[in-house]
């Protein structure tokens, strides 16, 4: 929660950091770390279950397609991936460990709407 | 020193007390482990492959930065995950996603040794937003210096894989020393017609397994030549170029970096180390520990204690004591000052005047 104080030195810091010529260190960096983070991503997250039985799938690969995060379900079936910040989403759901924990087709599923948790039904192969 | 830039240094100094007296913490390390997959000749924390310490259980983490979720906003803090390597941690893309699922941001600062495909996609999908890789030159004198055979073509391929994401803010450091300063063109060569976007470039502070091995110090001829490199290069604007902020450089302020010399150790940075201490940089001396996250809380400690990083008079000793560069540089980096505070380790702007 931000009080009137701070938002009087954030107001000093910009006005002191635009007369040094220096404001390019308000996104400083540590010197033996990495640069800030400062990009944009969405979180899509949802559950992973089986069309067959309706139980919850462990292990199922999940990415936008052409990008190169993923992620795996877990045993309650759920996911959260980070990815970049688009349109539309063309989620894939693979399963990639042979026969552990069932086996599922492939499946794809295009999102658009990030806020909503989504759930998908894999059907056995 | 014309009228100019002194304005300029005066406001700069200003802009420096006033983000002292803020003291918002944006920048959180954690050693999460002492753990290493290599045994570099520079280590400034004297990691090894079987560290005695163990690695720092990820809820107690957790657990110490909850109460900073009160009083920041979410995403204003970047955590920096160190070590050690980072890598080495089976869970990180746990921890990664354990953060971001509270607000906080993350990174790695990596050797790229065990950084493949697998790994930099599992990663990117736990959110993480930032990497600083580690390339101290051509094969041969990287290889040297990380002590393993295969170091250079695992970090290159960690790269090429890092340089092709749109979503991780990245950077390649190169600690510059005595073997590879004469290879500093065809390492900026090869980072352009690569297309690495940032090059960061350090030199080895005399701490930790560095200490002992004067190969790794530059002298005052070369790390004047390292100067004049990074702000001819900066002028080319072919590759964003840098000196890392580890030290005031006098005449080469400003034209070697995007602003002014700033130590914000304690004053925008803090961490926590393997043991759960908590500290400014990991890599500054242990006798500036402030507490201990199994004992204290994180947010009380940041806010009450620091406070010799905040007033830094205490550096007026020693070599400092009569400089005249001091009210610019203020004791310098404070990685460059031991245990028992009487004089600085290493000063690069002494080293610019030398003839």
């Amino acid at each position: 929660m931000k009080t009137t104080n701070q938002r009087k030195q954030k107001i000093i810091r910009k006005l002191l950091g635009t007369l040094s010529f220096t404001s390019a260190l308000f996104v400083f960096q540590a010197c033996y770390g990495m640069p800030r983070d400062t990009g944009i991503d969405v979180q899509i997250r949802g559950t992973v279950k089986s069309a067959k039985t309706n139980l919850p799938i462990e292990g199922i690969k999940v990415y936008v397609s052409n990008h190169e995060q993923y992620v795996f379900s877990d045993g309650s079936g759920n996911f959260v991936l980070y990815t970049e910040k688009a349109d539309s989403y063309l989620v894939k759901f693979e399963d990639i460990d042979a026969d552990n924990n069932g086996a599922f087709a492939t499946k794809d599923t295009t999102i658009k709407n990030v806020y909503n948790s989504i759930e998908v039904a894999l059907d056995t192969k | 020193m014309n009228y100019f830039e002194s304005g300029r240094r005066s406001f700069h100094n200003y802009f420096r007390l006033n983000e002292t007296r803020f003291h918002e913490l944006n920048y959180l390390f954690w050693e999460c482990t002492r753990r290493c997959n290599l045994n570099c000749l520079h280590c400034g924390s004297d990691c090894s492959k079987t560290a005695a310490q163990k690695d720092m259980p990820l809820d107690d983490f957790l657990k110490s930065i909850e109460p900073l979720r009160s009083y920041y906003a979410k995403d204003s803090i970047t955590v920096a995950i160190t070590g050690g390597e980072p890598l080495l941690r089976g869970d990180l893309d746990l921890c990664g996603k354990e953060l971001r699922k509270r607000g906080f941001r993350w990174g790695i600062v990596t050797n790229g040794f065990a950084y493949d495909e697998a790994m930099h996609g599992k990663l990117a999908g736990a959110g993480m937003g930032s990497l600083t890789l580690s390339i101290d030159g051509l094969e041969e004198s990287h290889n040297w210096l990380r002590n393993h055979k295969n170091s250079y073509s695992n970090a290159i391929g960690a790269l090429q894989l890092i340089k092709k994401s749109k979503r991780i803010n990245y950077d390649v450091v190169t600690c510059v020393n005595k073997r590879n300063i004469t290879e500093l063109n065809d390492i900026k060569k090869y980072f352009v017609d690569n297309d690495v976007k940032a090059w960061r470039l350090f030199t080895i502070s005399p701490i930790g397994r560095a200490s002992n091995n004067p190969e790794l110090q530059l002298d005052a001829a070369q790390f004047k030549y390292l100067m004049e490199f990074i702000s001819s290069s900066r002028k080319e604007k072919k590759i964003d170029v840098k000196f890392s902020c580890e030290s005031f450089v006098g005449p080469y302020e400003k034209k070697v970096r995007d602003g002014y010399f700033f130590c914000r150790a304690g004053i925008n940075i803090a961490s926590v180390l393997i043991d759960g201490s908590i500290s400014a940089c990991p890599n500054i001396d242990r006798s500036f520990v402030q507490g201990n996250i199994y004992t204290d809380d994180l947010f009380q400690i940041w806010n009450q204690k620091f406070t010799e990083m905040r007033d830094r008079t205490w550096t007026k000793t020693g070599m400092c004591s009569n400089c005249k560069e001091y009210k610019w540089c203020q004791g310098g980096g404070l990685h460059f000052w031991q245990g028992n505070r009487e004089e600085i380790v290493k000063c690069d702007c002494v080293n610019l005047s030398a003839r």
